[in-house]
């Protein structure tokens, strides 16, 4: 009999009690909780009642057994479609992919493949139910893109830095824009389709964020295996400086170092710090996190021009002081 | 694809030959050509990438910033960016690394082109010789071949891994040397597999060497570096088929960068010049330079020198692999003899302007930077493989259309082919 499940008393007969549990009765021995009465609720094992459960709580666990399974908007069905596009970036994402070589081909293997244009052309499915999408929306012909494939995906997964924060061009937020344009195309400048880098969320509602520069690849079999099961991914919570101590690594912050590591969110093995180089947050803030008390320790190392410069390069400056209201 | 099976006689007809969106390359591209009564009159393959503005961003950071962010220009062959833009600042600050330091970046550079060539020569090629769309397609047809492939790429993804800390975008190597040194025990085990991955390349090299390449034939000049001692590819001056011998910071101020208003990339001239850059390019300069077995492999050809069939510089990819993994063997066994090994060396940050060439997989890539007494960026100038062999890949584009008696299916498929075999990386062209 299922521990988890309680048992109403109908009848007692001194040291015995007739308990029911749906259309089931048992005869339950009882001297192990001798105070109940009829009408309460107890555990039963091997046909002793172990312990009482308090009738609220026994009513809600009844009622959680009644109820009809909640469908996940995911279909279970055989071949789920998933398609993997790209906007404006470097792609290291997608190679990142890749790079799982036989895990790649093996996950791949149970789904119905399309969109990767770095390994296939575009296939005819033409609406998919897991969407990854890598890379900012630069271009028009980007923003047009992203707002078809939000159309055509159920499940809309931003993958990497530069779609959920922007990333390196996210520099051009901070700066002079119309001096660099100038600067890269001085003869051509006032054909440069110019605007400010925006994440993708900013254009479409997106389902999950897996931030990174590169991604880890582990997060994306994470993601498409839960995906698989109907549950919904949920990344690491953790930051990075738990999995650096985990490591073993020396603490550069301590060193004198600007680490951002305390409050950036882990799931990369603390890759850089292994290689003592300081994390720079490519993983983005942690949700809940107040970076005010990191910040005042690093400004003893740094200026603040530097660390904005620091912020900058993973599109995390506006996170980082959103983060202190 | 846009598969337009329409099997016209060229002479007669005035038409348009399009490829929206180019696949099984890095990047995203475009091309669409046009026919005027069987005379080219346009050929123009566009870049879909937006404008980062690599250059235009690093202006006023610390110097620090550019391995890092130029890194991220491309993500298959963001090691040669990364070591290109530290070799450049070096010279800029007047820098001179250990010895062990530069055999380590040597040996990451041959992880670089063992790993990028072994998907591009294989996954990104192959499947049209089968006529299939997909690479997923090549683990039915091929499938010892895509095993092998696989292993070979993961070999050299490991070397890249234990040396610079990432397989994507390395951490570990900075200006002045290393942050930390890779560890004895792995560089061992990279030893001790390479014989074995050796094998496997000789015998890929040897498949692809099967394949059904097109006939088609269009001479022009071939750059690369050389180097006396060595092929050519962490150093040299820039050579070319036409008698071209200049000094990299030499060649990078007698280019021109041609604009246009209707692409991001800038083209490169030389003189007015096109010119080949890539592996092809390579053999054909330095292919006496080649270690014994890729020499050998090589020869199987029996070409006559310079090969003037791009569609062969799938080929010459595979070779290079081969050659690569030679070099691996040679340097991994020099550095694991070195003692007293240091990962860094101390340097004063100074005021100075640098050029850095090193052969990526696609072809040379020139990193220059100026920065101030503080480190600052003063300037910063990119020229990628691609910018430079794009208008090469132009010309051939409109000689292919230009010459062929009709146009369908076949005759599109053959075009993607053309366009996969410079192997362009449309990120790095558009940064």
């Amino acid at each position: 009999m299922c521990l988890s499940i309680p048992h109403k008393i109908i009848k007692i007969n001194k040291t015995k009690a007739t308990v029911q549990c749906g259309k089931k009765s048992h005869i339950l021995d009882i001297r192990l909780v001798p105070d109940v009465r009829v009408g309460d609720y107890v555990l039963n094992e091997n046909q002793f009642a172990i312990c009482e459960v308090p009738k609220k709580e026994a009513i809600e666990t009844l009622r959680f057994f009644s109820m009809p399974k909640v469908k996940s908007p995911i279909p279970k069905v055989k071949k789920l479609r998933v398609a993997i596009a790209g906007l404006t970036s470097c792609e290291g994402c997608s190679f990142a992919i890749l790079d799982l070589g036989a895990e790649f081909i093996g996950a791949v293997d149970h789904f119905d493949l399309g969109d990767f244009h770095l390994i296939m052309n575009e296939k005819k499915n033409k609406k998919y139910d897991i969407t990854f999408v890598d890379g900012s929306p630069l271009t028009k012909e980007n923003i047009k893109t992203i707002k078809e494939l939000r159309r055509r995906s159920k499940f809309l997964i931003a993958l990497g830095a530069c779609a959920v924060n922007g990333v390196i061009p996210n520099i051009k937020n901070y700066i002079d824009k119309e001096k660099a344009v100038r600067y890269q195309y001085p003869r051509t400048h006032d054909s440069v389709y110019n605007p400010n880098i925006l994440p993708i969320r900013r254009f479409v509602h997106v389902d999950c964020e897996i931030a990174g520069c590169p991604i880890d690849a582990r997060d994306f079999l994470a993601v498409i295996n839960s995906l698989r099961e109907g549950i919904t991914p949920k990344l690491l919570e953790n930051p990075v400086c738990y999995e650096c101590q985990m490591n073993g690594n020396e603490c550069l912050l301590q060193k004198g170092e600007p680490c951002l590591g305390p409050v950036i969110r882990g799931g990369c093995n603390a890759v850089c710090l292994n290689s003592k180089f300081y994390c720079k947050g490519c993983r983005g803030v942690l949700p809940g996190y107040d970076t005010r008390q990191l910040e005042k320790q690093i400004l003893k190392l740094i200026s603040r021009k530097q660390l904005n410069h620091i912020l900058q390069i993973y599109g995390i400056q506006e996170q980082w002081y959103n983060a202190q209201k | 694809m846009n598969y337009k099976a329409k099997g016209y006689n060229i002479k007669e007809i005035s038409m348009r030959v399009t490829i929206r969106q180019i696949t099984k390359i890095e990047g995203h591209a475009t091309f669409w050509g046009s026919l005027k009564k069987g005379k080219i009159t346009q050929a123009k393959y566009q870049t879909l990438e937006g404008a980062r503005l690599i250059e235009g961003v690093l202006i006023g950071r610390n110097y620090m910033d550019a391995p890092l962010v130029t890194s991220r220009i491309c993500g298959v062959c963001p090691v040669v960016h990364n070591l290109t833009a530290i070799k450049a600042l070096e010279i800029a600050m007047k820098v001179k690394v250990t010895p062990s330091a530069t055999t380590l970046r040597k040996i990451m550079m041959y992880g670089q082109f063992i790993q990028s060539h072994a998907l591009h020569a294989y996954f990104m090629t192959i499947p049209d010789f089968y006529g299939k769309d997909s690479a997923l397609d090549l683990l039915d047809k091929a499938p010892q071949q895509s095993a092998m492939a696989l292993k070979i790429r993961e070999f050299g993804n490991r070397i890249v891994e234990v040396i610079g800390g990432r397989t994507v975008h390395p951490i570990n190597s900075q200006v002045g040397g290393f942050l930390k040194l890779p560890e004895r025990h792995r560089l061992q085990q990279l030893l001790n597999k390479s014989q074995e991955i050796l094998q496997e390349a000789v015998e890929l090299v040897h498949f692809i060497s099967h394949q059904k390449f097109v006939d088609f034939h269009r001479i022009t000049e071939y750059v690369a570096l050389h180097h006396p001692k060595e092929y050519a590819i962490y150093d040299g001056v820039v050579r070319s088929t036409q008698g071209l011998r200049l000094a990299p910071d030499v060649f990078v101020k007698e280019v021109e960068e041609i604009q246009e208003s209707w692409d991001l990339i800038k083209r490169v001239k030389f003189h007015g010049r096109i010119y080949w850059s890539g592996a092809l390019s390579r053999i054909n300069n330095n292919w006496k330079q080649l270690n014994p077995i890729a020499k050998h492999a090589f020869s199987h050809l029996k070409f006559k020198m310079p090969i003037d069939n791009s569609f062969y510089n799938v080929f010459c990819q595979g070779v290079e692999i081969i050659h690569c993994i030679e070099e691996t063997q040679k340097l991994l066994k020099q550095y694991l003899a070195m003692k007293n090994v240091k990962p860094m060396i101390k340097y004063r940050v100074r005021a100075g302007r640098g050029t850095g060439a090193i052969e990526a997989p696609r072809g040379i890539l020139f990193h220059t930077y100026e920065v101030d007494k503080y480190g600052i960026l003063k300037n910063v100038n990119i020229i990628t493989p691609t910018a430079q062999f794009m208008n090469n890949l132009e010309a051939d584009l409109a000689e292919y259309i230009g010459k062929a008696k009709k146009f369908g299916t076949s005759e599109y498929r053959k075009l993607g082919m053309l366009i996969r075999a410079y192997d362009p990386c449309m990120t790095c062209a558009t940064h």
